[in-house]
């Protein structure tokens, strides 16, 4: 068996990611949307919340939940991916991929590439106002916190393309996607501390792969105001994409 | 010298249909072989398996000697794949669906410049290289997606369909495309078609019918094989003439032409063929074997 060298590997990630970005460039309004749901997240509720809520662990509420508020940011663009590889294949760009000469999971991991790209970029903007909250941002935090925003969502961007190989009409997937999502972003103490709820709901929250990558990405960004330890989150988020990778490279074969 | 593509007793089932069922099939480099069959005979679904994209439950399929299970990749870098439907990115330029093509395909940023060139040109498509694809015609998004096909310099170009809702004038330009390849470059041509008349265009002609191979040859050995001129009848009831023959005991068809009797010697039995029917007939007419024939007589008269 010819195995393709892992420079070919690189190239055809980056030309199926540098494919997606560009096809994103074509309609910017999707960006501007998601630039607009997040000001309405901060403003509304974290802002709003914090006349309310006061301070959490030292921290005014808002700059405290801002880090979590990116985190749904990216992790909703992430899940959404898979909806670009289902669009794809319905409209027959993904048969042409598919008898590409690269490995097939080289395409569903170059979308994932493409989404961790506009995750980093948005992160990058929407961290920088992380100040003007009350956020205690230093460069090794920002710096920290674009990359580890960018590999949350890649991570659950793989959860996003095996969502797409396993429900094959797009309609359905749009239906699931939005099912997978709000338990996994509203169970993640995200807007919320983990520990501060009732125990049905902490339990929830534990089981929730989410919880981890928006507590580690807290670590990173603000150190110190995380609620689990660094290793585990870490762990966790690593398990995960191992596990979903090994599943896509099933669904997708050869 | 290796074969093109080799085919050997290929079976592939979707649950428990079997929609291949041991089909053995080969060619050699710079010939075109045409798949001919009605909806559901399995051609598809062999181009596909053929093509990487789906794999036989059992036989063994080899592109240029790399197994298409075992090597796919390798075996994909030796195709070129033109699918029945639009598989071209609308939302980018003529160039770019190229550009992307020619990287994800394996070919250097000066490499795929190059091939771009060339391919535009030979397909005449230079002064649209800016264009939407959106903006294309049927008939010139066809042809992007033939050269699209080529612009890894592939061995063998399947094509599923490729004239499918095209006007005659595309047609044509398709069938000159396809002709140059096999002739200038040596590229073997394997394609499915519902239309008689394009069987004819290849090298081999190869009938398909519920997953199996029912006939095979040059389109002038299965014209030959049949070796049976027919008798025309236009009547002005087809499938009633049909059964009043057969029941008189003649070997009659219904065919878009209208009523075909298969005869040896049609000059000498028109008058018993038409006094067999009890309607009045219109027209007889006496048509040597054509590929028409060949593929009616063999599939029994399935939709073309």
């Amino acid at each position: 068996m010819t195995r393709p060298a892992v420079s070919e590997v690189g190239r055809a990630l980056g030309v199926v990611a540098a494919r997606d970005l560009h096809r994103q460039a074509r309609h910017p309004g999707a960006l501007v949307a998601q630039g607009v749901q997040v000001v309405f997240f901060l403003l509304v509720y974290a802002i709003g919340f914090d006349g309310m809520i006061g301070s959490v662990d030292g921290l005014p509420f808002s700059a405290y939940v801002f880090p979590g508020i990116i985190t749904i940011q990216v992790v909703t663009l992430g899940v959404s991916s898979g909806l670009t590889y289902a669009f794809d294949r319905e409209y027959g760009m993904l048969r042409e991929m598919l008898v590409a000469p690269v490995p097939r999971l080289c395409l569903p991991l170059g979308k994932v590439l493409a989404t961790a790209v506009v995750a980093a970029g948005q992160a990058a903007a929407m961290l920088a106002f992380g100040p003007l909250l009350g956020l205690p941002l230093t460069v090794s935090g920002y710096v920290l916190g674009v990359l580890a925003f960018a590999v949350a969502s890649a991570v659950f961007g793989l959860l996003g393309m095996l969502l797409a190989t396993l429900v094959p009409q797009v309609q359905v997937l749009q239906s699931v996607v939005q099912m997978a999502m709000y338990p996994l972003l509203f169970l993640s103490g995200s807007v919320f501390r983990p520990d501060s709820g009732p125990r049905w709901l902490t339990a929830a929250l534990k089981a929730n792969p989410m919880t981890y990558a928006t507590d580690g990405i807290r670590h990173l960004v603000v150190p110190g105001h995380g609620s689990f330890p660094l290793w585990l989150d870490l762990a966790v988020v690593v398990g995960l994409a191992a596990a979903l990778a090994t599943a896509l490279r099933w669904r997708v074969g050869r | 010298m290796t074969a093109a593509f080799d085919a050997r007793d290929v079976v592939v089932r979707y649950g428990r249909r079997t929609a291949v069922n041991g089909v053995s099939l080969c060619a050699r480099p710079g010939t075109i072989l045409a798949l001919l069959g009605p909806n559901g005979a399995g051609k598809s679904t062999l181009l596909r398996a053929l093509s990487t994209a789906v794999p036989p439950n059992s036989g063994q399929v080899e592109v240029f000697g790399h197994d298409v299970v075992r090597d796919p990749v390798a075996a994909r870098g030796r195709i070129g794949v033109v699918f029945q439907e639009r598989t071209l990115d609308p939302d980018l330029s003529v160039d770019r669906n190229l550009w992307f093509h020619a990287r994800l395909f394996g070919l250097s940023r000066t490499d795929a410049r190059v091939r771009i060139d060339e391919v535009l040109a030979r397909f005449g498509l230079t002064g649209r290289r800016r264009d939407p694809v959106a903006d294309l015609s049927g008939g010139l998004a066809r042809r992007l997606e033939i050269a699209r096909a080529l612009v890894h310099r592939p061995g063998l170009v399947v094509l599923d369909e490729p004239t499918t809702g095209l006007d005659p004038d595309a047609r044509r330009a398709v069938w000159a495309d396809l002709r140059r390849l096999r002739d200038e470059d040596q590229v073997t041509v394997l394609y499915a078609t519902h239309y008689l008349g394009e069987a004819e265009l290849a090298d081999h002609v190869v009938i398909i019918h519920s997953g199996v191979i029912v006939r095979r040859g040059t389109p002038a050995e299965l014209k030959d094989g049949l070796a049976t001129p027919t008798l025309l009848l236009s009547t002005v009831d087809d499938p009633v003439a049909v059964r009043q023959l057969a029941s008189a005991g003649f070997d009659a068809r219904l065919s878009p032409e209208g009523v075909s009797v298969r005869c040896a010697q049609p000059g000498s039995h028109i008058a018993s063929v038409v006094r067999a029917v009890t309607m009045a007939v219109h027209e007889v007419t006496v048509r040597e074997p054509s590929l028409d024939d060949v593929y009616f007589a063999t599939t029994g008269g399935g939709t073309a």
